[in-house]
C-alpha cells in the first residue's frame, strides 16, 4: 500500500460528501421521470396522430366518394330522370366491357374512344358545378339526358366494335396478342 | 224582387270588405319600389370594308351574395332572385346580331333600373357607358356588358334584400332591380368574331364577311353566310340556312346546315376547356362525338374525325382523309367519294348513274352502295382482303382476275364510273 492509498483510507470519512439532501434527490428523480414521461408521451402522441390521420383519410375518401355518388343520384332525382335508368344502363355496359379485350394493334384506336368517355365525365362535372351554382334548370335537364344518351351510345359503340373485331378474329385470326381495353 | 237580390248584395259587401283589408295588408307588406327608369344606350361607329369585329356574348356578371337567393339561369335569361323571390338582376342572354347594308356598327344596350329614388336610378344610368372603339389593328371590340363590374346582394333573417351595382370606376349604387339586354347591328361586309360560353343563344343575320365562332355551351341560329370558321365544344344546337364555305371543328356538338358550297370538317383541334378554374386538355381527335346534318353540299372534306355521325343529303364530291369509328350516310351522291378510314360504316342510299369514282380504303366496317339502275361501271376488289359481300346487280362477270385484284364490269353499256373497294374485314353490299 503506498502512501496515497494510506492517506485515502485514513481520511475516508472526511473525503466522503455530506449526506445528500432528500429534496435534491427528489428533484433529480422528478426530472428523470418527467424526461421519461415526455418521451413516452411523444411516442403515444405520434402513434395517436398517425392513427387519426389514417382514420381521417379513410373516412374522407369514403365521404367524398359517397358524396359524388350522392350528388349524381340527387341530380337524377331532382330532374326526375329515374325512369330512364341511366346509371343502371351505364353500370351494366361498364360491367360488360370490364373484361373486354382486343388485339394489341387495335388498342390505340380504342384509347381514343376511352378519352372521349373521360371528356363526357368532365362534362358531367361541369353540370354538377352549374347546378350547384344555379339550381335545377330545365334546360340543363335536357342536356343531362343528352349527356347520358351520348355516353350510353359511346359504350354501346365500344361493345359493338369489340364484338365486330372478335367476329373477324374468329374468321381470320391475327397473330397480335389480345389485351384488355381497361374500362 | 228586392228580397231575391238581398243575399247576393250582402255577400258582395262582405267580399268587398275582405278584399279591401287584404289589399291594405298587401300594400303595407309590399317592398317599396320608388323609381323605375329605363334607358336605351346606342353607339355607332363608321367602318370600312374588311373590318374585323370582336364581340363577347351577354354573360353573367361578377357577383357577391350573402343570404338567401336563387338563380333562374336558362339559355335565354339569367335571373337572380332575392329572399322572397323578387327578381333583382336580369341579364338577357339572347344576343341578336343583325346585319345591314350601311357601313356602320351599331350597338344597342337596354338597361332598366329600380331604385329607392329617381335620383339614384338616374345617377346610375348616367354613369353607364357604351363604347365602340377602333383598335390599333383596325378591329372593333364590342363589350356587351358595358362598364358594369359587379352586382352585390345581401339579406338576412330580419333584413330584406340589399342590392348594389358596382361600376368599373368603383362607384356604387343601391338598387332594387337591374336588368340589361344587348343587341348589335353590323355591316353585311364585316368579318365577325364571337367568343361565347356559359349557355347563351346567338341569332345571326346574313353575313358576307367571315364569321369566326369560338363557342362552348352556346346555341347558334344563323341565316346565310359567305364564310364560316367555327370551333365548337358542347354546342347542341347550331343551325345555318346557307353557307358558301365552312370550316368546322367540333366536339360533342350538333350542327345542321341547309345548303353548303364547300365544307371542311375537323381541320383544327377542339376539346380544351376549364373546369373549376383548372384547365384540361382532352383531344381525342380533331373532331369527335358530333352529329353533322347537311341538306346539300357541293364538296365536303372530313380531315380528321372520330366517332362522328355525318348525315348528308345531296353531295357532289365527298372526301374523307381520316376517320375512325365514324358513320357516314349520304342520301344522294353525284360524282366522287374518296375515303380513307377505319371502323367507319358507310351507307350511300343513291349513287348517280353518272358518278365518276368511289374509292374506299377502310377496315372493320359495313358498306352499302345503292347505284342507280342502268348504271355502267367497273368494280375492283383487292383479293388479299377478307370481305363478305353481296353483289345484287346484274354483274356481267369477272372482267379480269389476278393475284392482287378482281375486276367486274357492271352493265352492258359504256360507263367510266369506277368503284374501288379496299376494305379488310368488311361487309359490303352493292345494289
Amino acid at each position: 500500500m503506498n502512501e496515497f492509498e494510506k492517506y485515502i483510507r485514513d481520511n475516508k470519512n472526511q473525503l466522503e460528501p455530506d449526506k445528500m439532501d432528500p429534496k435534491v434527490w427528489m428533484s433529480i428523480e422528478n426530472k428523470m421521470l418527467k424526461s421519461n414521461n415526455r418521451r413516452k408521451l411523444f411516442y403515444w402522441r405520434t402513434i395517436a396522430a398517425t392513427a387519426l390521420l389514417l382514420l381521417g383519410s379513410y373516412f374522407a375518401y369514403n365521404t367524398v366518394w359517397e358524396n359524388e355518388n350522392d350528388i349524381e343520384a340527387n341530380l337524377i332525382a331532382q330532374f326526375d330522370l329515374q325512369e330512364h335508368k341511366f346509371t343502371q344502363k351505364v353500370n351494366s355496359l361498364n360491367e360488360n366491357l370490364s373484361n373486354a379485350s382486343v388485339p394489341e394493334n387495335n388498342l390505340e384506336d380504342f384509347e381514343m374512344l376511352l378519352q372521349q368517355l373521360k371528356f363526357l365525365d368532365k362534362q358531367f362535372e361541369e353540370y354538377m358545378v352549374f347546378v350547384d351554382q344555379n339550381g335545377y334548370q330545365e334546360f340543363i335537364k335536357n342536356q343531362i339526358v343528352n349527356h347520358y344518351k351520348t355516353k350510353i351510345n359511346l359504350l354501346e359503340k365500344i361493345q359493338k366494335e369489340v364484338e365486330k373485331i372478335n367476329y373477324y378474329e374468329n374468321k381470320v385470326p391475327t397473330t397480335s396478342k389480345k389485351v384488355e381495353i381497361n374500362i | 224582387m228586392k228580397t231575391k237580390f238581398q243575399p247576393q248584395v250582402r255577400k258582395l259587401r262582405s267580399t268587398f270588405s275582405v278584399s279591401v283589408l287584404f289589399g291594405l295588408l298587401m300594400f303595407c307588406s309590399m317592398p317599396s319600389v320608388n323609381a323605375q327608369l329605363e334607358r336605351i344606350y346606342e353607339a355607332e361607329l363608321a367602318v370600312t370594308e374588311g373590318v374585323k369585329i370582336r364581340s363577347n356574348v351577354p354573360s353573367r356578371f361578377n357577383y357577391e351574395m350573402t343570404g338567401s337567393m336563387s338563380w333562374d339561369n336558362t339559355n335565354t335569361e339569367h335571373i337572380l332572385n332575392g329572399k322572397n323571390g323578387d327578381k333583382r338582376l336580369i341579364v338577357n342572354k339572347v344576343f341578336n346580331i343583325d346585319t345591314w347594308e350601311k357601313s356602320l356598327i351599331k350597338q344597342v344596350v337596354k338597361v332598366a333600373v329600380d331604385a329607392d329614388s329617381p335620383e339614384i336610378a338616374r345617377a346610375l344610368l348616367d354613369e353607364l357607358k357604351i363604347e365602340l372603339n377602333l383598335n390599333a389593328d383596325g378591329s372593333v371590340s364590342v363589350d356587351c356588358n358595358m362598364n358594369f363590374y359587379k352586382f352585390e346582394m345581401k339579406n338576412g333573417l330580419f333584413s330584406s334584400d340589399n342590392c348594389q351595382v358596382i361600376l368599373d370606376n368603383g362607384k356604387i349604387f343601391k338598387v332594387n332591380r337591374f336588368a340589361i339586354e344587348a343587341g348589335l347591328t353590323i355591316p353585311k361586309f364585316a368579318n365577325l368574331s364571337v367568343k361565347g360560353y356559359r349557355h347563351c343563344t346567338i341569332y345571326l343575320g346574313d353575313l358576307d364577311g367571315t364569321l369566326n365562332l369560338n363557342l362552348e355551351y352556346t346555341e347558334v341560329y344563323g341565316k346565310s353566310l359567305k364564310q364560316l370558321k367555327a370551333n365548337l365544344s358542347k354546342c347542341f344546337n347550331v343551325f345555318f340556312e346557307e353557307i358558301e364555305r365552312a370550316e368546322i371543328s367540333a366536339a360533342n356538338s350538333f350542327v345542321k346546315i341547309g345548303n353548303a358550297g364547300f365544307v371542311e370538317i375537323g381541320k383544327e383541334v377542339v376539346g380544351t376547356g376549364k373546369i373549376q378554374g383548372t384547365s384540361f386538355s382532352l383531344m381525342p381527335a380533331h373532331d369527335f362525338q358530333n352529329v353533322f346534318n347537311i341538306n346539300s353540299v357541293e364538296q365536303v372534306t372530313i380531315v380528321k374525325s372520330s366517332n362522328d355521325e355525318f348525315n348528308f343529303g345531296t353531295v357532289k364530291n365527298c372526301k374523307v382523309n381520316q376517320a375512325t369509328f365514324s358513320k357516314l350516310g349520304i342520301n344522294s351522291l353525284s360524282e366522287t367519294l374518296i375515303i380513307s378510314a377505319k371502323n367507319t360504316d358507310i351507307n350511300v342510299f343513291q349513287v348517280s348513274r353518272e358518278f365518276k369514282e368511289i374509292n374506299i380504303t377502310n377496315t372493320l366496317s359495313d358498306i352499302t352502295l345503292n347505284v342507280e339502275a342502268d348504271a355502267n361501271y367497273h368494280l375492283s376488289i383487292p383479293v388479299k382482303n377478307y370481305m363478305e359481300y353481296q353483289l345484287n346487280r346484274n354483274f356481267i362477270g369477272v372482267e379480269s382476275a389476278n393475284d392482287t385484284e378482281k375486276s367486274f364490269k357492271v352493265g352492258t353499256g359504256k360507263g367510266d364510273g369506277l368503284i374501288y373497294l379496299n376494305c379488310d374485314k368488311c361487309k359490303f353490299k352493292i345494289h
